[in-house]
């Protein structure tokens, strides 16, 4: 009996397809944890410089400060994507988070736009591709180690992503709130942008099997709701008219929110 | 983290392993696929050492259930299936010849626990003190579980004596 146990698993063998796919997989995982974040495009570089020389002869910036990220700004409305601002409110740098996020900056130049130009081309981009849904949520995120600056930062956020998200008709639900170094750190590691990470501790806390990478192409939406479900599936009669426990303290908001992280 | 070099060497050399203990749990592709990246992308983030190839496999091996067990009892799975993800023959082509489907059915019959010791068991070889060491339980449960498992098998099987 067991020869013929053994005879059968000997016949399963991975096959040549899945292997390929595993490798290609690997690769691009290996490739993009290896790679640096943020970066200037070559041929921009000498815009840029001249626009830093003409800062420096009037006395008002030096070459560091420019290029010093002060804050960290995340949008995830699924695309998913970081913009790098230095202290003059300029865009310095951009990520994407996913396929969705590199599609929507390959067609934008944000270099240098004045932050709330960039959110608007964002926005715009969001809605050319539709995902502006109705009923979907917007969820950015500041990370700035200007601690004294953060709560005017926040409120100029929040005033740019309502005005660019009512432009293009977006969804009635956008969250806005800052986040620690420490967050989005953790964030980064996991390749998440913070508000995504957050959505999945939340449903980690109520479905301890959630894995951070079945969780990663689902939108916050999506995820918030399914810790809802979670919860009120375990606590049974409690939630019976759609509340829950799950979700960041079951707030969606216009503005500032409470500190996370 | 572990080079492209060397994640091309483990899934060489590991891939049928890791691709059997799917076979014992999953019964979607998409699940593979998915378990499969999961672990072998750990194999690659995981900074350690091995301290040798028996140590290495035995190491895939317990992420590898690990992540089938969490696919299988995962909620948000189960909501999340997708409707493409029609359940498929759990064998391939020509995989399993027929005067062997009987056990193989009355193995992936099983819970998942018995079914993992008894494959480790009769198939890889280990003993139950390797087993142990592997899935993190005490050598009396694996002892147990054996024992349990061959019973069952043997119920399945018509009274057929498993071993």
């Amino acid at each position: 009996m067991t020869d013929k146990l053994w005879a059968a698993f000997d016949g399963v063998r991975a096959e040549d397809a899945l292997k390929e796919k595993t490798m290609a997989y690997l690769r691009g995982e290996i490739d993009k944890r290896s790679k640096v974040r943020f970066y200037l495009p070559a041929k921009r570089f000498a815009a840029v410089f001249a626009a830093i020389l003409f800062m420096a002869v009037t006395g008002f910036i030096s070459h560091n400060l420019y290029f010093t990220e002060t804050a960290y700004i995340d949008l995830d409305v699924n695309p998913s994507i970081e913009l790098a601002v230095n202290r003059f409110d300029r865009v310095i740098g951009t990520y994407a988070y996913n396929d969705d996020g590199s599609k929507i900056l390959e067609g934008l130049n944000l270099e240098n736009k004045k932050l709330g130009d960039a959110i608007d081309s964002l926005f715009g981009g969001f809605a050319q591709r539709g995902y502006m849904r109705n009923n979907g949520l917007v969820s950015v995120t500041l990370q700035t180690s200007e601690n004294s600056a953060e709560a005017g930062m926040l409120e100029g956020l929040a005033a740019y992503v309502e005005t660019s998200v009512n432009a293009h008709h977006g969804p009635s639900q956008v969250e806005v709130y800052p986040v620690s170094g420490e967050l989005r750190e953790s964030a980064h590691e996991l390749d998440l942008s913070p508000a995504k990470y957050l959505a999945i501790m939340e449903l980690q806390e109520v479905d301890s099997t959630a894995t951070v990478e079945s969780c990663r192409d689902h939108s916050i939406s999506e995820l918030r709701g399914y810790a809802q479900e979670h919860s009120a599936g375990h606590h049974g009669g409690i939630g019976e008219d759609g509340s829950g426990s799950g979700g960041r303290n079951g707030q969606t908001h216009h503005g500032a929110g409470a500190m996370h992280g | 983290m572990r080079s492209d070099a060397e994640a091309g060497r483990a899934v060489e050399q590991y891939a049928d392993t890791v691709r059997r203990v799917c076979f014992m749990h999953l019964n979607n592709k998409s699940d593979v696929e998915d378990v499969f990246q999961e672990v072998f992308l750990k194999y690659v983030l995981h900074d350690e050492q091995f301290e040798s190839d028996v140590h290495e496999k035995a190491w895939l091996i317990r992420i590898a259930i690990n992540a089938c067990r969490d696919v299988t009892r995962s909620f948000f799975r189960r909501k999340v299936t997708s409707l493409e993800d029609l359940p498929e023959s759990l064998y391939e082509p020509n995989t399993i010849q027929d005067e062997n489907t009987a056990v193989v059915d009355a193995l992936l019959g099983l819970p998942p626990n018995y079914k993992n010791v008894l494959y480790l068991f009769y198939y890889e070889g280990y003993s139950a003190v390797e087993i142990a060491k592997i899935l993190h339980k005490s050598e009396n449960t694996i002892y147990s579980w054996l024992a349990r498992g061959k019973t069952k098998m043997k119920n399945l099987l018509g009274g057929e004596s498993f071993d």
